[in-house]
């Protein structure tokens, strides 16, 4: 059945990265154009990364392919977002 | 640019700018209450007619969530949780009687019995009250910048004090102590204003409507806006009244008893070319510009409140240059450069100081079994909180924070958030760099 509508996927992947790599991480995820967002951070994760895809599919092949090939994050937790508020 | 909406900001700005050089030949014949209960009462039934066209627009054209007019009257009756816990109607009332009625009859009293350049340290003065009102009430610590700016201020204002008072004396007026005093007033008046004008929070009920029709925020603020121009200038009449029957000669017993006077030819006065511009030009569209701006700010840096107030400087400055260009204020060039110079580098300085102290954070929350829909929109109402994720994995809940102290960050985690039995676990993390992409 052909699909007629679909809604976009959101997911929030927080990354902890090893020594000195920070800016080159950053520059390999900006590259990525699923990636929307990105964001420096201090704490227990270093970067957090927001992307947007149409499948789950995509986010796999994005995360196995293209992420999960960046040298440097040395660990990586995904969230899917369900609902999102803005003021 | 980074925030296209800044422009409706300076453009608001500039507008309001103008009103000292449009009010000068007014006031020779027209009262300053007439100038002020005109301006304000039409603009207030404009918004007024304004949003209820939109919420029809809204609910008939578009296939936005509908927005029930009944909802957004009733919400005059809400409780303001940023105000004293007072209703909303009694928050606007405040708002537009101090904020926005007193403080533009002594603007126009300064303007009337001194000069504009002497009326514009009212302004300037309103920044340095705002900022010992931020160190004392919001603990915020006078780092370097602030210092400076002040100084900085400190010095535009003894050179417009200067030229303001010898501006004056051209005139044919001395700045006497009923200027000053009607000045500090002002100034008082204005800072109320622009603290009290952003203490404005949404119910949750809001809040749902929001997520659903961003649109709602338009009505919502045209609303407000037009309820404290309107209350204002109703609970101005009774007030004038009685400052007229009370035996006591002053030069606003003067303008109350013109006001009285020529309220026979109150629609004559109105066709004035100056009195439409007013209201046209420096309160319909200057409000429209910052609804607008307001309910699209999506900037990654500094939020819309704190834009807002940096960028007040532009009116005071826009005023002084428009003076001097249109009315031949007097104003010696090289003393106009220097306060030019030194207005724009307090901007500047006051941008770095806003940075500088902008904390942005990420919230990761756990939270207890069952609170997961109790809890999201009682966290989406704190002050700070600017975007909430509800995730599926090792969190429950991802926050955005922004706030413009690190007092205010403090105030939402330990006073807000921890005191929360439904959060079992928050992690904070501290933004450093934001870069965003288009989608």
């Amino acid at each position: 059945m052909e699909i007629l509508y679909h809604m976009p996927i959101k997911a929030i992947i927080l990354c902890k990265l090893g020594i000195s790599v920070i800016r080159p991480v950053i520059e390999e995820l900006k590259m990525i154009p699923q990636i929307t967002k990105v964001m420096s951070l201090t704490g227990d994760y270093d970067v957090l990364a927001e992307i947007v895809v149409d499948t789950p599919e995509e986010l796999y092949e994005i995360f196995a392919n293209k992420i999960d090939m960046i040298n440097g994050i040395i660990a990586s937790n995904t969230h899917m977002v369900m609902k999102e508020f803005n003021k | 640019m980074q925030n296209k909406y800044i422009f409706n900001l300076i453009l608001a700005n500039l507008l309001w700018s103008f009103i000292p050089v449009i009010v000068e030949d007014l006031f020779l014949d027209v009262s300053i209450i007439m100038v002020i209960f005109l301006r304000f009462f039409i603009s207030g039934v404009v918004l007024l007619i304004l949003a209820v066209i939109f919420v029809l627009i809204n609910n008939r054209m578009t296939h936005n969530e509908s927005i029930s007019l009944k909802f957004l009257f009733k919400n005059l009756l809400h409780k303001n949780r940023r105000f004293f816990d007072i209703k909303n109607i009694s928050y606007y009332l405040y708002l537009g009687f101090f904020g926005i009625i007193l403080n533009i009859i002594f603007f126009f009293l300064t303007l009337k019995t001194t000069s504009i350049i002497f009326t514009m340290v009212g302004f300037l003065l309103s920044v340095i009250f705002i900022a010992f009102y931020e160190k004392g009430v919001n603990f915020e610590k006078f780092d370097v910048f602030k210092v400076m700016y002040i100084i900085f201020l400190f010095f535009t204002i003894i050179i417009l004090i200067f030229v303001g008072s010898t501006g004056a004396v051209l005139k044919g007026r001395q700045v006497m102590l009923n200027g000053i005093i009607y000045l500090l007033i002002f100034s008082i008046a204005i800072s109320f204003l622009y603290i009290v004008i952003n203490r404005d929070a949404y119910s949750r009920e809001e809040i749902k409507i929001i997520n659903k029709n961003r649109n709602f925020k338009i009505p919502r603020f045209l609303i407000k806006m037009s309820s404290s121009f309107l209350i204002g200038v109703i609970c101005m009449l009774p007030l004038s009244l009685i400052i007229y029957i009370i035996p006591i000669e002053t030069d606003l017993t003067f303008e109350i008893s013109t006001f009285f006077a020529q309220f026979s030819i109150i629609f004559l006065i109105l066709g004035r070319w100056e009195i439409i511009f007013l209201i046209i030009f420096s309160t319909i569209i200057p409000y429209l510009l910052i609804f607008i701006a307001n309910v699209n700010w999506k900037s990654e840096n500094l939020t819309y409140s704190q834009w807002s107030s940096i960028l007040n400087l532009i009116d005071p400055m826009g005023s002084i240059i428009f003076s001097v260009i249109f009315v031949n204020e007097y104003f010696p060039l090289e003393l106009l450069i220097i306060v030019v110079f030194l207005l724009v580098f307090t901007f500047v300085i006051r941008y770095s100081h806003e940075v500088k102290n902008l904390v942005q954070a990420i919230l990761l929350l756990k939270l207890e079994k069952g609170s997961f829909n109790r809890i999201t929109l009682r966290i989406f109402k704190y002050y700070g909180v600017t975007s909430i994720y509800t995730l599926v994995g090792t969190y429950d809940l991802m926050l955005i924070i922004k706030t413009s102290s690190i007092k205010d960050f403090y105030n939402l985690i330990n006073l807000r958030l921890k005191p929360l039995n439904d959060i079992k676990d928050i992690e904070i993390l501290f933004i450093n760099k934001n870069i965003n992409k288009p989608i």
